[in-house]
Parts: C-alpha cells; sequence; structure tokens
C-alpha cells in the first residue's frame, strides 16, 4: 500500500470492466505490480464482473454449435498431446553443461515440460531431422526490481525462429495486462508472443520469429495491456542475452 | 469435490480430456449463448462468440486460476469479452434492442446435474439479478453500457450526456454495491 492508492482504487472498477484507455491502465499496472492491496481489490471486482453475467438470460444454441466447436478444437494447429518423459532423461543428461545448478533446480520442473513439449513440436515439424542437444542453445532471463522472485528460460534450436519460453515465478496479472517477450537485435524489438501465467505465476510460450531465434542479442519481458504493445511501454520483469557469459 | 464440478472438469480439460470438455460445454452453454446473444443481438455472431469463448477454453484450462474466481466465473468474463471483441470490431449493431439482465434469468434450467447443483445455481443467478435490481436506476444504466457494450467513461458520458466525473461515480458506486452484495467469488 502507498500514496498513490488512494487515486487508484477510483478506478479499479472500471479496470475490471476492461473500460479504460491504454493511459489509464498503463498507470494503474505500474501501481498494481508492486501493490497487493489494489491487486486484490482488483480480483474482488473481476469476480463481480465474472458473476453478473449470471443475470442474463440462459439461451440454448442451436445443437450443430457443438459439432462446429468439435471440428475446430480438433483442427490440427493445436495438438495438446503431452508426453514429457520420453525426452525427460534424455535432456537431463545434456543439462550440466548448459546450465548452472543453482538454475536448475528452481526451473527444473517447469523447464522439463517445456522442453520436452517444445522438443515434440519440433520433432513433428522437422520429421527426420534428428536434432540433438547439440543445436539446442539455452537464454535465462534475470528478473528486474519489478519481479524479484521471478526466473524464466528461453530455449532454442540454433538454426530456426522457433523456440520454448518457460518462466517461473511472476505475478498474475489483473486481466486487463499480459506479459509480452521482446526479441531485441541492435536495439530494436519485436514482440516474440504474449502470455499470461497460471496460479503458481508459471508460463510457456511457444516462440516464432521469421529469423533464428539465436541471432537475436538480448531477450526481455515487460508488463503490457491485453492484446499486446507495437513496442515495450511497462515495466520490465525479466531479460536476458543470447552471449553464454552473460548466462 | 464431486468428479464432475467445475473446477474438477477444467483440471482435466487442460489434460485434454475431451468427456470432461464436452461435459462442461453442456453444462454452460446456454448460459454463455444466452450472454453473447443478449449482447450482440444477433444469432449468427453469438454463436461464433460462443465457439470462440469455448475454444479459449480447450486451449487455455491449464491458465485457469483457481484461487480467484469460479470456472463459470472465468467463463463468463471470457464469454463478455469475446462479445466485447465482437462489438468493437464494429460488425454488429448496438442498437436493436438494448441488452439488459433478466428479470428471471432461469429459463431453460442448466443441463442435468444432481439436485443440490441446480438449487445452487438458481441461487446465485437469482442473487445477482436482485442485487442489479437494487442499483439505483442511474447507476444501472451506466453500468449496462460499461457491462454489455464495453463503452469507456467518454463512451458512457457522450451516449447519455452526462458530465465524465458523473459517469466514473456511478460505476464505482455500482461496483462496490454489487461486491458488498455479492460478496467474494
Ligand atoms: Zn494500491
Amino acid at each position: 500500500m502507498n500514496s498513490d492508492c488512494e487515486h487508484i482504487t477510483d478506478l479499479l472498477p472500471s479496470l475490471a470492466l476492461g473500460i479504460l484507455d491504454a493511459d489509464e491502465r498503463q498507470r494503474i499496472a505500474t501501481h498494481l505490480a508492486h501493490c497487493d492491496r489494489c491487486r486484490s481489490e482488483v480480483q474482488g471486482y473481476d469476480a463481480v464482473v465474472g458473476r453478473l453475467g449470471l443475470g442474463s438470460p440462459q439461451i440454448a444454441p442451436p445443437a450443430a454449435l457443438k459439432q462446429r466447436l468439435l471440428r475446430r478444437i480438433m483442427a490440427p494447429e493445436a495438438p495438446r498431446e503431452r508426453q514429457p518423459f520420453a525426452w525427460f532423461s534424455r535432456l537431463l543428461v545434456g543439462w550440466p553443461r548448459l546450465a548452472p545448478i543453482g538454475m536448475m533446480a528452481g526451473l527444473a520442473l517447469a523447464v522439463f515440460l517445456g522442453i520436452s513439449n517444445f522438443y515434440m513440436w519440433h520433432q513433428v515439424r522437422t520429421s527426420g531431422s534428428g536434432s540433438g542437444l547439440e543445436n539446442v542453445s539455452l537464454v535465462y532471463l534475470h528478473p528486474t526490481g519489478a519481479a524479484p522472485g521471478a526466473s524464466g528460460t528461453l530455449l532454442m534450436f540454433k538454426e530456426g525462429g522457433w523456440g520454448m519460453l518457460v518462466v517461473q515465478g511472476l505475478p498474475a496479472l489483473a486481466p486487463e495486462r499480459e506479459y509480452q517477450l521482446w526479441l531485441i537485435q541492435k536495439g530494436q524489438r519485436t514482440s516474440g508472443g504474449l502470455f499470461s501465467v497460471s496460479a503458481q505465476g508459471e508460463a510457456q510460450l511457444e516462440v516464432r520469429s521469421a529469423r533464428p531465434l539465436a541471432e537475436f542479442e538480448a531477450f526481455g519481458i515487460t508488463i503490457e495491456p491485453r492484446g499486446g504493445s507495437t513496442g515495450p511501454t511497462g515495466k520490465k520483469v525479466l531479460g536476458g542475452h543470447t552471449r553464454r557469459a552473460d548466462a | 469435490m464431486s468428479p464432475s464440478d467445475d473446477a474438477t472438469l477444467m483440471h482435466r480439460i487442460a489434460r485434454g480430456d475431451e468427456r470432461a470438455f464436452d461435459r462442461f460445454y453442456e453444462r454452460h452453454k446456454s448460459t454463455v449463448y444466452g450472454l453473447a446473444l443478449n449482447m450482440l443481438g444477433e444469432p449468427a455472431t453469438a454463436e461464433e462468440a460462443t465457439l470462440d469463448v469455448f475454444v479459449q477454453i480447450w486451449r487455455h484450462a491449464s491458465e485457469y486460476n483457481a484461487r480467484h474466481a469460479s470456472p463459470r466465473t472465468w467463463l463468463l468474463a471470457i464469454a463478455r469479452n469475446k462479445a466485447i471483441d465482437r462489438l468493437r470490431r464494429g460488425k454488429v449493431r448496438p442498437d436493436l434492442q438494448q441488452p439488459q439482465w433478466a428479470d428471471d434469468p432461469l429459463t431453460p434450467l442448466p443441463a442435468p446435474g444432481d439436485l443440490e447443483t441446480d438449487v445452487a445455481d438458481r441461487d446465485e443467478r437469482r442473487r445477482v439479478v436482485r442485487a442489479v435490481r437494487e442499483l439505483p436506476e442511474a447507476q444501472r444504466q451506466v453500468l449496462r453500457l460499461a457491462y454489455f457494450q464495453g463503452y469507456s467513461h467518454g463512451q458512457i458520458a457522450e451516449a447519455l450526456a452526462l458530465p465524465l466525473g458523473t459517469v466514473k461515480t456511478r460505476i464505482r458506486a455500482a461496483m462496490q454495491q454489487l461486491k458488498a452484495a455479492l460478496g467474494a467469488t
């Protein structure tokens, strides 16, 4: 809690309703990033907004809608299988060379799941390439003062515009905001995607880029309005460089 | 926790359980479609919005945060967002009819579940309707534009020819009263 609370509190109901303009949202986001009291107040209003929908009449949709829904969720762009353990031991062997031991402990489970998922996808998409760990590189993202407990790892194949970001310990955001990953090259920042975190502060994001990810110099994550920004506007929570020396 | 309650279903959906998803859809489809149709006014668009909502549930069930809201509250927040997305894309009329909270939101009944769930469900819907009805009309009118149409403070002020400060005050007062009446979660 601090002195801007009073001013911010007035806007929290409208934040939960999602009707603030970008300036107002930005101002509140900055405040919420470090104010637990206002964050929990927003959550209370979020719950009100959610429940207001219960006051709307219930109307059954046409029966055919379910078929359309099933077709849509079976669409090939959304494979959901997870079989992390087949890859688990294989990756474990490669790890000590890539990661300091202390780092591993904190991130281990989330990263394994992320890597395994990613690995499978990659295998599926580059059938027969037989990529091994020698083609994989990891970039560690270090926390800023805005998210002291956070950590992140970006896993990428050296040749591909493909990666998997795994983060831990990031604060959950109000629904009006999302985290945004930035791919940085010569001071230029390209969006690498948007994500939100689970109750435990974890998330995985599949990252795609037109150019190989390993060619970028650095990566950063900021808090942005939902839907993302064209360049970073909010607080930076994590960042890291490609060069091994920084890992 | 019964094996078919919403939180358990959400957990199963996150693991890719299609039967759980089917069950969740059947249970909530009328709530979601009813809200979408109320907001969007035309069945074809409301159907698209309903698809958006459940596809998102299927793909992002793992992001559901049990600490903050019930699955249904989360679902309804997504439903409203998807409908507002479509309103803001501007392809839908907002003026054929005014979206409104129901006097009786209970037609048709929820999908067959156990009796206790149905009773609790009805009670909760009634509480919401009552809480909205108890707001002063001036506040309800402002909240209606904010909730169903996603209007900003400025748009509401313009639509109702009110000073901006009045709009902000009414929204805040309405939301505070609802929060007090509906309690947490
Ligand atoms: Zn505060």
